[in-house]
């Protein structure tokens, strides 16, 4: 199966098995470095990925969803202001996540600043998918509230 | 790697006709809708079927639908669990607020669609058990030799026509929409100890609803247990039990209530383990001691 997506910036038409996961995509035929997380679908956490800005599982989705997609993997986004907003607010709060979690965690925390869902209820919820256990919640709320501070006052110089 | 096996045919139908001529041609298609119990299983990549065809839901406009008036929520198949709760939060039950809400996180939540959260076998999801404590009923589509027949079965029955305690649906059907009643509950009750999605051999799960009756007693008690790789308990005998009891239960009534919930486990799945005869225990324990403590509070005593 042909299918034409953008992966890092980069329009791809990629040959491939219709259900192949997109965790197996990144490894074997993208080379993608920050992505070696393949859990065959057991819901670790370790591998979301960004597609049209929103934070998904890459073990979740199948290649033949893909279509017309625009994914970010971790190896774009560690370059861009908004991962130095989120590695800022890590420094302010005082903690970092641990090699292991650490691309999928702050893809997720992105996925929860650019939509703006930041009530302490949602951000627990939605972190209870990474099962790595190095950051506490209270934390990871104290994260995304700083990168959301930082992010709006970026905005605002900016404007 | 495996890029020589054979890639399964995608069938992407945009209405429910097309579906099902595409059923008619295919009868062993795949059915997908969000994929999260498919992806899961540990052989759904590489697909070792020489001629695997999927059918891909999330095109049909009518399975995305979600109605609602005063009575009764209608919820369209590949609606996702995640749209429910962001949507309809203050409408829906509260026990599927809960159930939802347990499931886990949106990235999980987002993906998963109603319908396919009810079809699911294998391990099975927590939602069947606490649809049928809420009496919904779902629109079943079945394609049968270039005819289509669609009709509202209660989750229930669906449980009851398989035996073994897991969801079943005619061959070549489609769960379309599920219908829940809004009608409200004094008692609403969810709790799942263990994952479904982590452990299912050791997980679950209790939902429980009822309303407030006179003389401390339980009117409509619907109670249902789900041991995702095993079944769900539930029976109207068992519910009729529970609308004799008089609350508060004694510590003695509980431990005989315990042993005749057992009886009907043991009828439906016998083979639980130790670890999910514990969480159950602790389960029933925390429902029990919720009904005792509302029955026992003033404003209950007033009102009754």
């Amino acid at each position: 199966m042909k299918i034409d997506c953008t992966v890092d910036g980069k329009t791809l038409t990629l040959s491939l098995n219709s259900n192949k996961p997109l965790s197996l995509i990144l490894q074997e035929n993208l080379d993608n470095q920050s992505n070696n997380a393949h859990c065959k679908g057991r819901m670790c956490g370790l591998c979301a990925v960004l597609i049209d800005g929103k934070a998904e599982l890459s073990c979740m989705v199948p290649a033949f969803e893909l279509k017309g997609r625009n994914i970010i993997t971790f190896d774009q986004f560690q370059k861009t202001r908004n991962m130095k907003d989120i590695a800022k607010a890590y420094e302010m709060a005082g903690v970092e996540p641990c090699k292991d979690c650490y691309a999928s965690r702050s893809l997720i925390f992105e996925s929860l600043i650019s939509s703006e869902e930041t009530t302490p209820d949602e951000i627990k919820r939605t972190m209870s998918v990474v099962k790595c256990n190095c950051m506490e919640t209270a934390d990871e709320v104290n994260v995304v509230t700083k990168a959301l501070d930082i992010r709006r006052k970026r905005n605002v110089r900016r404007s | 790697m495996y890029e020589g096996l054979n890639s399964p045919s995608i069938h992407t139908p945009e209405n429910l006709a097309e579906y099902s001529q595409t059923v008619l041609r295919y009868p062993n298609v795949q059915i997908w809708a969000g994929g999260t119990n498919i992806m899961t299983r540990p052989k759904s990549y590489p697909s070792r079927s020489t001629d695997s065809e999927i059918v891909y839901l999330k095109g049909i406009e009518e399975l995305k639908k979600i109605t609602r008036n005063d009575r009764m929520i209608e919820i369209g198949a590949t609606v996702t669990l995640d749209s429910i709760l962001k949507n309809h939060r203050n409408y829906i039950p509260e026990v599927l607020k809960s159930n939802i809400l347990a499931i886990g996180s949106p990235l999980i939540t987002g993906r998963a669609t109603f319908g396919g959260a009810i079809a699911a076998r294998n391990p099975m999801t927590t939602l069947p058990g606490t649809l049928i404590t809420l009496g919904a009923n779902a629109e079943v589509r079945s394609v049968r030799k270039k005819t289509v027949k669609s009709r509202w079965i209660p989750i229930s029955l669906m449980l009851n026509e398989s035996k073994d305690g897991m969801v079943t649906l005619p061959p070549r059907s489609l769960i379309t929409r599920v219908r829940v009643s809004l009608l409200s509950s004094d008692y609403s009750y969810f709790k799942e100890e263990g994952s479904y999605i982590d452990d299912p051999d050791n997980a679950v799960a209790v939902a429980f609803t009822a309303r407030e009756g006179q003389m401390d007693t339980l009117i409509n008690p619907h109670f249902a247990i789900t041991f995702p790789t095993k079944g769900i308990v539930y029976s109207k005998d068992l519910d009729n039990i529970l609308m004799q009891l008089h609350f508060p239960l004694s510590e003695e009534e509980f431990s005989q209530l315990l042993q005749i919930i057992y009886t009907f486990i043991n009828a439906v799945t016998p083979n639980i383990t130790n670890l999910q005869k514990r969480r159950l225990n602790n389960i029933l324990e925390d429902m029990i001691n919720g009904i005792n403590a509302k029955v026992l509070a003033p404003s209950s005593i007033e009102q009754g």
